[in-house]
């Protein structure tokens, strides 16, 4: 709405670019390592040794400090910074405007900071202040054996799921993958049942760590 | 014998650019198949408010009375639209007469008074994303070529935007924080771009898009179409242009 001189406007496709690099992030790498990370977690359901054993595995995967400073935290960092940016910048109406769409945009902003409190929390608890296998399980199951610690985690872990399942409709969008309403709709449809299972899968996987002897 | 009948209008008044904005209601005798024009018309011809002081007229813009032109879109019990075309019968069926009918200026434009906003913003974005043809020139070009009849039954569904501003209006990211041009452009870019003269200059106009506040700040909330009152395919125009800035960067990056 601003007044903006020509010169500028001509030269500058920086933010279309920052923006593109944004929504990819958010897929790949961020989105495939939520997720890993939830599908490798799904040994607890199993049981603790084969949790153990698979948080083992991980962690002796040699310099795996490069990738996950690489691949997993500078891309997250870029993400939630220039994320946190796009909520200041968007006007947030929900009730003027009480749209199926609109809420979906709403909650996407309100659970992108969710997400990065509970990532921020996830990674100075479970990541770096745990040094060994046995200090991330422990690290993990004190927080989910007090209810409130557990409701907050699952709003965390909720909170991620949405994000991701909604980012990926915004995405393929975004992308130019989806065009028409009609198969914008279905893919809504789509985006949502797997944010519901995911949701459940989680559930059970937090619950199922929250009742482990540690 | 009948009782006198009257609805009411709340009206969100403002008396300059600089004044802060106040709220005044008038009581309307209620005829049959009045729209809101006709009702603002009423307190033109009788301009007491509720509590009978004699007030200025409600300032408001209108043209065409077909909701063709787009000059009295407004804020109408909290939903965008033209006055002309929000029939009082139908408000009234709906909310019952009692109930006031709250009309508010466009918040997203700069107010000139009471309701009527300044919507050049919207004309400026048009021209920023190049949305025209430019054939003038100094001799004749011949008949131009023939136009897919597919391609033309979309871009009439697009060319009926008359730049009211109701997406504008309910769009999140088009606000003072940003420079996002508003929903009607992408759908203009992606009707000139189909047109077979105007094709040719495509990436002229998706250049403008990638620009500042261009496409990008699409965040998917899809308000705008929404509120759209002639329901101008602009889901389907952001979406379609997306794939097409997209791959017009990799060419330009990767020489693709």
């Amino acid at each position: 709405m601003k007044k903006i001189n020509r010169q500028q406007q001509n030269h500058a496709h920086s933010d279309f670019y920052i923006r593109r690099i944004h929504s990819l992030l958010g897929i790949v790498p961020i989105g495939i390592f939520l997720c890993f990370h939830l599908l490798l977690n799904s040994s607890a359901i199993i049981g603790v040794e084969a949790w153990s054993s698979v948080i083992d595995g991980m962690r002796s995967i040699p310099f795996i400090i490069v990738a996950e400073i690489g691949v997993i935290a500078i891309p997250i960092l870029f993400h939630a910074v220039y994320g946190f940016y796009l909520v200041y910048l968007s006007d947030l109406h929900p009730l003027r405007y009480q749209y199926y769409k609109n809420w979906m945009f709403v909650l996407q902003r309100i659970t992108a900071i969710i997400t990065t409190l509970f990532v921020v929390d996830h990674v100075i608890f479970v990541r770096i202040m745990a040094h060994t296998t046995m200090d991330v399980m422990q690290a993990m199951a004190h927080v989910l054996q007090t209810p409130l610690g557990f409701v907050l985690e699952l709003i965390g872990v909720w909170a991620t799921v949405f994000h991701f399942t909604n980012g990926l409709l915004t995405f393929l969008i975004t992308w130019g993958v989806l065009h028409g309403e009609r198969v914008q709709r279905l893919a809504s449809i789509c985006t949502m049942l797997l944010c519901g299972a995911m949701c459940l899968w989680t559930l059970i996987i937090l619950a199922r760590i929250a009742m482990m002897p540690i | 014998m009948t009782e006198k009948k009257y609805f009411i209008l709340k009206i969100k008044r403002q008396d300059d650019p600089h004044k802060a904005p106040y709220w005044e209601e008038f009581h309307i005798d209620y005829k049959p198949n009045m729209n809101v024009i006709s009702s603002l018309m009423e307190i033109q011809r009788h301009p007491v408010n509720a509590i009978g002081e004699k007030v200025n007229p409600v300032v408001f813009e209108c043209n065409c009375y077909e909701e063709v032109c787009g000059a009295c879109t407004m804020i109408i019990n909290g939903r965008p639209q033209q006055a002309c075309s929000a029939l009082i019968d139908r408000i009234i069926q709906k909310n019952g007469i009692d109930k006031p009918i709250i009309l508010e200026p466009l918040t997203k434009f700069p107010v000139v008074r009471d309701l009527m906003v300044n919507r050049k913003v919207l004309f400026d974005n048009l021209r920023r994303a190049r949305a025209w043809i430019p054939v003038d020139g100094s001799f004749g070009l011949g008949p131009g070529p023939r136009y897919d009849e597919k391609k033309r039954a979309f871009a009439y569904r697009i060319s009926r935007c008359m730049t009211c501003g109701c997406c504008a209006e309910a769009c999140p990211n088009f606000n003072a924080k940003s420079d996002f041009m508003g929903p009607h452009v992408f759908a203009q870019v992606k009707m000139f771009n189909m047109h077979p003269i105007g094709s040719m200059q495509k990436d002229e106009r998706l250049k403008a898009i990638m620009g500042h506040g261009g496409i990008q700040d699409c965040g998917n909330a899809q308000n705008c179409a929404k509120v759209c009152p002639k329901n101008i395919p602009l889901l389907r125009s952001i979406a379609e242009l997306n794939l097409d800035v997209n791959l017009l960067a990799l060419k330009k990056i990767f020489k693709w």
